[in-house]
């Protein structure tokens, strides 16, 4: 009998060996194919978020002609945007004049990633809880039907929204439901002439940010569309399009 | 005698069945052995090429802000000591204004910004060759930066800060 069976330990340990190799391997192939995905992410991450700064810094620093109409290398008389912008902002305490050329800077500066990031570039007034300016640059999504479930396929075509949310809290709404955002914050102090018509002027302190996200459908909430006026408040007359590679007034 | 021959084949005989996983695994695990150890090196490869781009890239980005050619021709030196990857990089012009818009970057028909006061060309390389699509594996980063450029009127010498695009395309 024990003459019989005479190999089969030797079968046995190395069927045991095989089943450990076999674990072993396992764990390697996996650990080799999840290696280095964080530092990857963290790449792009960090690749991201230098963009939303650099945009930000560039913004700050820009030129632009004092007479509507002229370019920066013709113009006879330049400035810098953040000087008109805070000199259309003493007037009145408000935005007015300045929209166009802001968006129109925020527009050409992120034109190189707009294909495949949505973002938004604001003025937060801290000390009076409110808005002084928000673009809002989203793609508007077409969407289909895929086995009953509405699908979003394919960005259409992009357009800019100015808004003007009641409070800091109702960008939550977006931030919160649109993945993985990078921003870039930076502060400034804007002025306002006072209204008694004697010298001086108000002081407001001012936070600067730029936020970009890659493009998505907007979020819609339990009370509706998020431009709405009890969430973003955004006019619902868009400001610009852009169609078939080619910006137009809305 | 005959009894204790039986099914005996001779020492490695004997010991064929198990041979067989056993050499079965040993294939298993030095196969795995080399596609991890293939898989780590390429990406580890590919982490210094991602390294070594924003190295070139920080240092050509400085602050956002390009004062002037020479302190592009400063941060140019500088950038030229990152030696694991050949890189070509320099300005292209974005526009805020509607009637202009970005063309995109076109790797292999790039034309960077000359400036047409001083002629100065705003391109840093540290190779002569060029990046060929299909053959170089190419990455490419780009950034927003404020170019300060002057011009003399007959009140005196003026400046103004310009957006343009630093693109920066690193081959090995």
């Amino acid at each position: 009998m024990a003459i019989n069976n005479r190999g089969q330990a030797a079968l046995a340990d190395s069927l045991y060996f095989l089943m450990i190799v076999s674990g072993l391997a396992t764990f390697l192939f996996f650990f080799a194919s999840s290696y280095g995905i964080g530092v990857t992410e963290r790449v792009g991450l960090e690749y991201r978020s230098d963009y939303a700064v650099s945009a930000l810094k560039t913004l700050l620093y820009s030129s632009t002609p004092r007479i509507s109409g002229e370019t920066l290398e013709t113009a006879t008389e330049v400035d810098f945007l953040l000087a008109a912008m805070k000199e259309d902002f003493a007037d009145n305490g408000q935005f007015d004049d300045v929209n166009r050329l802001v968006v129109n800077n925020v527009v050409g500066l992120m034109e190189p990633i707009a294909d495949s990031f949505n973002y938004m570039y604001y003025i937060y007034l801290p000390g009076e809880n409110k808005f002084a300016f928000l673009m809002l640059y989203v793609s508007q999504w077409t969407w289909t039907e895929v086995r009953g479930s509405q699908v979003d396929v394919s960005p259409g075509e992009s357009v800019v929204f100015l808004c003007n949310p009641k409070a800091l809290n109702k960008l939550d709404e977006l931030v919160t439901n649109i993945g993985r955002i990078y921003q870039s914050n930076s502060r400034m102090q804007l002025v306002k002439i006072k209204e008694t018509g004697g010298r001086g002027y108000d002081v407001f302190p001012a936070q600067v940010n730029l936020t970009m996200w890659v493009s998505t459908a907007l979020p819609e909430t339990d009370s509706g569309n998020i431009l709405d006026s009890s969430h973003l408040n955004c006019n619902p007359k868009c400001f610009l399009r852009l169609r078939n590679g080619r910006w137009e007034e809305c | 005698m005959m009894r204790t021959k039986k099914g005996f084949l001779g020492p490695i005989g004997d010991d064929l069945p198990s041979l067989i996983p056993l050499v079965f695994a040993l294939t298993i695990f030095f196969y795995i052995f080399t596609f991890t150890w293939n898989t780590f090196d390429e990406k580890n490869r590919s982490f210094d090429n991602d390294i070594s781009i924003l190295r070139v890239s920080s240092i050509l980005k400085g602050n956002s802000y390009i004062p002037n050619y020479s302190t592009f021709v400063e941060r140019c030196n500088e950038a030229n000591s990152v030696k694991r990857i050949s890189f070509k990089a320099g300005l292209l012009p974005l526009y805020v204004r509607r009637d202009n818009s970005f063309e995109g970057i076109d790797i292999e028909e790039l034309d960077f910004f000359s400036d047409p006061e001083t002629g100065d060309t705003y391109v840093c390389s540290n190779t002569d060759e060029e990046p060929v699509l299909g053959t170089h594996e190419i990455l490419v980063r780009f950034f927003p930066v404020a170019l300060e450029r002057d011009y003399r009127d007959e009140d005196g010498r003026h400046f103004f800060v310009k957006p343009m695009l630093l693109v920066v395309i690193a081959w090995q």
